[in-house]
């Protein structure tokens, strides 16, 4: 019989981190560090400031169609946005969408509750809208979006929605007249210069038409949480988005005739209008004359997110960043203005063993933190 | 015996415990004196051994997994090397059977199968990471042990529970019956397939109705039906 | 007030089931462990879930892949994924009615996640704890609406699902939440609470529906 003893076979810590990042981790936090030198409850630096790209930030005429933009930077990571829009119809054919239509079980449900009037305009959900954002996460080829960034896009498009940050109201088009005046020279009427309002109830339109706002998200070297970051250049980019007027030539609402397209009436609506219920009308931007796009400025926020490891204490973890960090799977994510009021909270936890279950004190404690980062951060946007 | 689904703890009281199919030890019970079935079922604790008692969760399954020492039924599709290639159930992975795993196996004498040849085999080896193994000689005796290729009969599926059922209980009822009606011979893989023959086509093909059928008959209905399927048969 | 459901409706999967609760309705299946379809997919170490979730018209889109993230969150932590190394568990969900409008998701994903568990009982699949999902909202009155209709849910202020794992009977640990619209800390906790109780209300009602499966499968002995 040989003697066979079991050595303990030790690595450097280096090549531990690579091996074992969950091992690791745990010995940081027992001698109270972070791989990252962070506080636990301490977050990275970001900032935050306008990219100044789009049409309006620049000096002199300006061709490209980007209406706001943003740069947000933190440690080696940073993300790139830009905001575009596009000119879409109006609600009626919106709200009801076809889905709707096809899906008789929640319109009848509807209609019982409701005593068959069921008025979209009072929902909450329809006074609001969103950004139909694209996050693109660079790793060195082109390829399908991956799950993370669909998830990315996905996470920001719902938590601005129901935040209810940006009013349907707010992306609406008030469309001008071009005209020629008395002397002859070409004029845009609007409709807020009230004496001409007359001629604009006549020629315009009798559907309304309202901006849809796309952002393009371009993240580099990422680190870290990146929802966090991407939350903040969207806002950011929104905050300083600016939407160029609109208006039709007169000549294209005279020719109201020559714009009718058969199509089937749609009998759902209740307006009464038929048949010219698809007019064209040729929309144009005005290339100097802009508002600014209106955001609900009690709903600016911040996005925190935190890590949650169990050594022999569970510690929270803000801003998790490396490999280690990043492999947590515990995690709360809370979306705050700087007061009591919530946007989005996620957590995600484990199914309790060694009573690692998360606890009321540490949604507390991580809601308690993102509210201060918050109240610091939405300064800088 | 219990109804329990996972998250139930089940507290033991002897100190060794063998853990059964569907058992686990529940997460964080560092100590092991809790247990947690990992899937919805009927528990049964049964003496292993005079130290130990055996704690397993019955519940029925579509899908096989392969147990060291179960017997089963497979089909032959393809060899390679000294391997031949056997399907245990659809959709799951292939397993092998080493030509030199049947009694009396040598380089001279191998034994002659053909693609799409029943087997009727033991479970010899289920590692992690590595195909399960097949054998056709008896672990104790080292002899054929009744195993071997299957010729002539009938194969059909039946669920998996049923199939233990039959394997382990063989005074049940429905066999009982049947050997008051006919003659046969019926090999049980705990792979959910029972493969059956008899002296002509129409018995088998009555037994095999009757066996199928029967996991979804009670208990008291059981005699009943077995006769009108044999009337059927006598009438024609 | 509860739901419908019917266990092991489909042949050819290994289980499968359906789940209805206030005008939500889904149909899922699992088929695993399967060998592994593609292999840049195998894990060495843990099962590959082959998540798909199907609406219920129109193609899938990012809204959807959300909700399979959403679910993968629960599910990783519910299945012993060790146990299935380099294997792969497919997941199919099919939405047979929404409930909600588009700009949901939380009575789906209650849907989808309830009904997920009983096909994963329905097929064997080894669990290391059972669990639930809720949903509900908040109104406009601050008042909290649990399982709400799609009426209230357009009308909510915030809305908000929670799934637990459930231990003896009785709801567990918080496993997954999403809360969205905006709420207060002690409105998030009050809802946390609410959705553990609901839970809990279940509890014989599931554990009925799957006895009677059970039952069923062994009707010979």
């Amino acid at each position: 019989m040989t003697d066979t003893h079991l050595r303990s076979i030790k690595f450097a810590p280096s090549k531990l981190a690579l091996i074992a990042p969950d091992v690791t981790l745990k010995r940081y936090i027992e001698i109270g560090l972070r791989p990252s030198l962070r506080k636990f409850h301490e977050f990275r630096p970001v900032i935050v400031s306008p990219a100044g790209f789009s049409r309006y930030e620049k000096e002199g005429k300006s061709s490209n169609a980007i209406l706001g933009s943003s740069v947000v930077k933190s440690g080696s990571t940073d993300v790139i946005c830009s905001i575009s829009a596009g000119v879409v119809e109006d609600s009626q054919e919106l709200t009801n969408d076809y889905r709707l239509r096809l899906d008789k079980d929640i319109i009848e449900a509807d209609e019982d509750e409701n005593n068959s009037s069921s008025k979209d305009e009072d929902h909450r959900v329809n006074q609001y809208s969103s950004v139909y954002s694209v996050v693109e996460v660079s790793r060195g080829r082109n390829g399908p979006p991956t799950s993370e960034e669909i998830e990315l896009s996905q996470a920001l498009y719902e938590t601005i929605l129901h935040s209810g940050m940006i009013t349907k109201e707010s992306l609406n088009i008030k469309l001008g007249l071009k005209s020629r005046d008395s002397e002859g020279k070409p004029v845009i009427i609007r409709r807020y210069d009230s004496d001409d309002s007359d001629i604009l109830n006549e020629f315009a339109p009798k559907k309304n038409f309202s901006y849809v706002l796309y952002a393009k998200i371009q993240v580099y070297s990422k680190t870290g949480p990146l929802f966090d970051l991407c939350y903040a250049a969207l806002i950011k980019a929104l905050r300083n988005t600016k939407l160029p007027e609109m208006y039709i030539n007169e000549k294209e609402t005279d020719a109201k005739v020559s714009a009718l397209r058969a199509r089937k009436t749609n009998k759902n609506d209740s307006n009464g209008r038929n048949g010219s219920d698809l007019q064209e009308f040729d929309l144009l931007c005005d290339p100097v004359s802009f508002h600014d796009l209106k955001i609900d400025e009690g709903k600016l926020s911040w996005s925190s997110t935190f890590g949650i490891t169990h050594g022999s204490d569970s510690v929270l973890l803000a801003d998790p960043e490396g490999e280690a960090e990043e492999n947590i799977f515990e995690g709360i994510e809370v979306v705050s203005s700087g007061n009591d009021t919530l946007f989005s909270a996620v957590i995600t936890g484990n199914i309790g063993e060694d009573d690692h279950a998360i606890s009321k004190d540490q949604i507390k404690e991580a809601i308690l933190l993102s509210k201060r980062r918050s109240a610091n951060m939405i300064k800088e946007l | 015996m219990s109804f329990v689904l996972p998250g139930n703890q089940i507290q033991v009281k002897s100190a060794n415990v063998v853990l059964g199919p569907n058992v686990d030890i529940a997460p964080g019970s560092i100590n092991e004196t809790v247990l947690t079935p990992t899937t919805a079922g009927m528990l049964k604790v049964k003496k292993a051994n005079p130290q130990s008692s055996l704690y397993y969760v019955e519940s029925n399954t579509k899908r096989y997994v392969p147990q060291i020492n179960d017997f089963v039924i497979g089909v032959l599709f393809g060899a390679f090397g000294e391997y031949f290639r056997i399907s245990l159930n659809s959709f799951s992975p292939p397993v092998l059977l080493n030509q030199y795993s049947f009694p009396n196996a040598s380089k001279k004498n191998r034994p002659r199968l053909s693609n799409g040849d029943l087997v009727y085999a033991r479970v010899s080896a289920v590692e992690r990471n590595v195909d399960v193994e097949l054998s056709c000689i008896d672990a104790t005796t080292g002899k054929e042990g009744g195993f071997g290729v299957l010729s002539d009969g009938l194969v059909f599926d039946v669920k998996l529970a049923f199939a233990r059922y039959l394997l382990f209980n063989s005074d049940a009822e429905i066999f009982t019956q049947l050997v008051k009606r006919c003659k046969f011979e019926i090999a049980i893989g705990v792979n959910g397939r029972i493969w059956i023959k008899t002296d002509d086509i129409k018995t088998t093909i009555a037994c095999v109705n009757v066996i199928r059928n029967s996991q979804n008959w009670t208990k008291e209905e059981l005699p009943a039906k077995i006769e009108d399927t044999f009337k059927v048969l006598k009438t024609n | 007030m509860s739901f419908q459901t019917e266990i092991g409706l489909l042949d050819q999967v290994d289980g499968s089931s359906t789940f209805e609760f206030a005008t939500t309705k889904v149909i899922t299946s699992v088929a695993g462990p399967l060998e592994i379809t593609r292999m840049k997919n195998e894990k060495p170490t843990e099962a590959f879930l082959d998540i798909s979730i199907k609406p219920a018209t129109d193609v899938s889109s990012t809204r959807e892949s959300f909700l399979v993230t959403k679910l993968a969150k629960v599910l990783q932590k519910t299945i012993d994924m060790d146990k299935y190394a380099r294997r792969e568990i497919q997941i199919m969900v099919q939405l047979l009615s929404p409930g909600e409008s588009e700009e949901y998701t939380v009575k789906e994903l209650t849907a989808i996640v309830n009904s997920v568990y009983l096909s994963l009982l329905n097929g064997g699949i080894s669990l290391r704890t059972s669990f639930w999902a809720t949903c509900c909202v908040i109104d406009g009155n601050g008042e909290i609406l649990m399982r709400p209709t799609n009426k209230q849910l357009r009308q909510s202020v915030s809305h908000h699902i929670a799934v637990f794992s459930i231990k003896d009977g009785k709801s567990d640990a918080l496993i997954f939440s999403d809360s969205k619209g905006s709420f207060s800390e002690n409105e998030l906790l009050k809802v946390l609470d609410r959705c553990c109780d609901d839970i809990d209300s279940f509890n014989s009602k599931v554990k009925k529906v799957v006895l009677d499966r059970v039952k069923r499968d062994y009707i010979w002995s």
